[in-house]
């Protein structure tokens, strides 16, 4: 069970992550209702676990031509030259500078908490999220300019009561964000 | 001539007499002076003997205070020996403890690690798991050739069936078994579909679990590296 302050305090955690990873204000993050509403065949999933809850971050994305263009033009290579090792290596990287975030913030009201690895999923499997018996889930889109929006979500599985003050803000630090896509 | 040296008599008689009573008078002056001199005296002496027997009560007093302050340090010494005693058997105590603690953060220090070692079963149960999702991607692609295999089932069975229709009456038994076929062919799309979707399931499941076990493992080599510079900070502590 989580608190409706807890899931707030969560929720406000990952869209601010999200915001700073992709260089943009709080605002553009807007919360989405279903699933559907979100584009990206596969994502890049990553955990957060404590004692008594953990916490799984799914950052959606397309392989394509565009990405292939955005990534390779950041990297300062020829599409073409981009290996799709390469291609999944950059958008791990950016799920792991959204979850590190995540994980900054939530360090300062649970001490205890590790980060796993990136790992690359087809979007099919957010699907069965039930099945893990979710406590909390949420659907982000983050507008970013001249790019098509970023797609994020969050689920919560906790083995007990989950209530939390959420801590206050604090002024942001430039993190070196890949702003891939 | 006798009246002459009666009259030197009388005079001498005269000055006899005279001298008498100045002598008498100055006898007298004499006296009333030595008793207002013994008199004088015989004040001072007595305020003299009060002075002395005021100094005798302070002497008493000052003596009776300066007992009671020896007294007072007799009992504060006797205190600041048994304070010392307890102070020698609390230092030996403190040492003793201090080299007991010494040596737990020790056997402790020895103990994490020991207990870092654990990364590596860390480490092993990393591979483990992605030898599962590496497996779990060979299911992948085999249930993709299964699905395309099935896929391609279904469009001969229905060739065999517009065939068998086509040859009409002695068609009619390879129209059963073609329609059979199909029938066949059907599930078995049917059932790939299902699997894939398990496929998926499990490799939701596969990947929350590993991540779990990844994120907990971070976790606890986290809170071990803490209690790691913990300690060392109170064996650094206790070697001063």
């Amino acid at each position: 069970m989580i608190s409706e302050r807890a899931r707030q305090g969560l929720d406000g955690m990952l869209r601010r992550a999200l915001a700073q990873s992709e260089g943009v204000d709080d605002s553009a993050v807007s919360v989405l209702d279903t699933l559907g509403d979100i584009a990206g065949s596969q994502a890049v999933m990553l955990s957060i676990s404590s004692f008594s809850f953990r916490v799984m971050v799914f950052l959606h994305f397309e392989p394509g031509r565009e990405l292939q263009s955005r990534v390779a033009g950041a990297l300062g290579v020829a599409p073409e030259e981009l290996s799709a090792q390469a291609l999944l290596d950059a958008v791990c990287e950016q799920g792991n500078l959204v979850c590190g975030a995540f994980n900054r913030e939530l360090c300062r009201s649970f001490p205890f908490v590790g980060m796993s690895t990136p790992h690359c999923l087809d979007g099919r499997c957010i699907e069965h999220l039930r099945l893990l018996g979710q406590a909390h889930l949420r659907h982000f889109r983050a507008e970013r300019p001249d790019r098509p929006p970023c797609h994020v979500t969050l689920c919560v599985c906790a083995d007990g009561d989950i209530d939390f003050e959420p801590p206050a803000l604090v002024a942001e630090q430039a993190s070196g964000e890949l702003e891939f896509f | 001539m006798l009246e002459q040296s009666m009259l030197f008599g009388a005079g001498v008689l005269l000055a006899i007499v005279a001298c008498t009573l100045h002598a008498r008078a100055a006898s007298r002056r004499l006296q009333a002076g030595a008793a207002a001199r013994y008199q004088a005296l015989l004040d001072r002496m007595n305020d003299g003997l009060a002075s002395v027997a005021a100094l005798e009560r302070d002497a008493r007093i000052a003596q009776d205070a300066l007992m009671e302050r020896e007294e007072e340090l007799a009992t504060l010494r006797e205190q600041l020996r048994g304070q010392d005693q307890r102070a020698v058997r609390d230092q030996a105590r403190l040492i003793g403890a201090a080299s007991t603690a010494k040596g737990c953060a020790g056997r402790l220090a020895d103990d994490i690690q020991s207990l870092m070692q654990v990364s590596r079963t860390f480490d092993r149960w990393n591979q483990s798991m992605d030898a599962l999702l590496k497996h779990n991607d060979g299911m992948h692609r085999k249930n993709d050739d299964f699905a395309l295999i099935v896929r391609q089932m279904v469009i001969v069975t229905l060739n065999a069936s517009i065939e068998a229709a086509r040859v009409g009456e002695a068609g009619r038994g390879f129209s059963v078994v073609a329609d059979e076929m199909r029938s066949l062919a059907s599930r078995a799309n049917t059932l790939s579909i299902e699997y894939r979707e398990s496929l998926y399931q499990n490799d939701l499941i596969t990947t929350s679990t590993f991540q779990d076990m990844q994120a907990s493992a971070k976790l606890i080599m986290g809170a071990m590296t803490t209690l790691d510079l913990v300690n060392r900070s109170a064996l650094d502590a206790l070697q001063v």
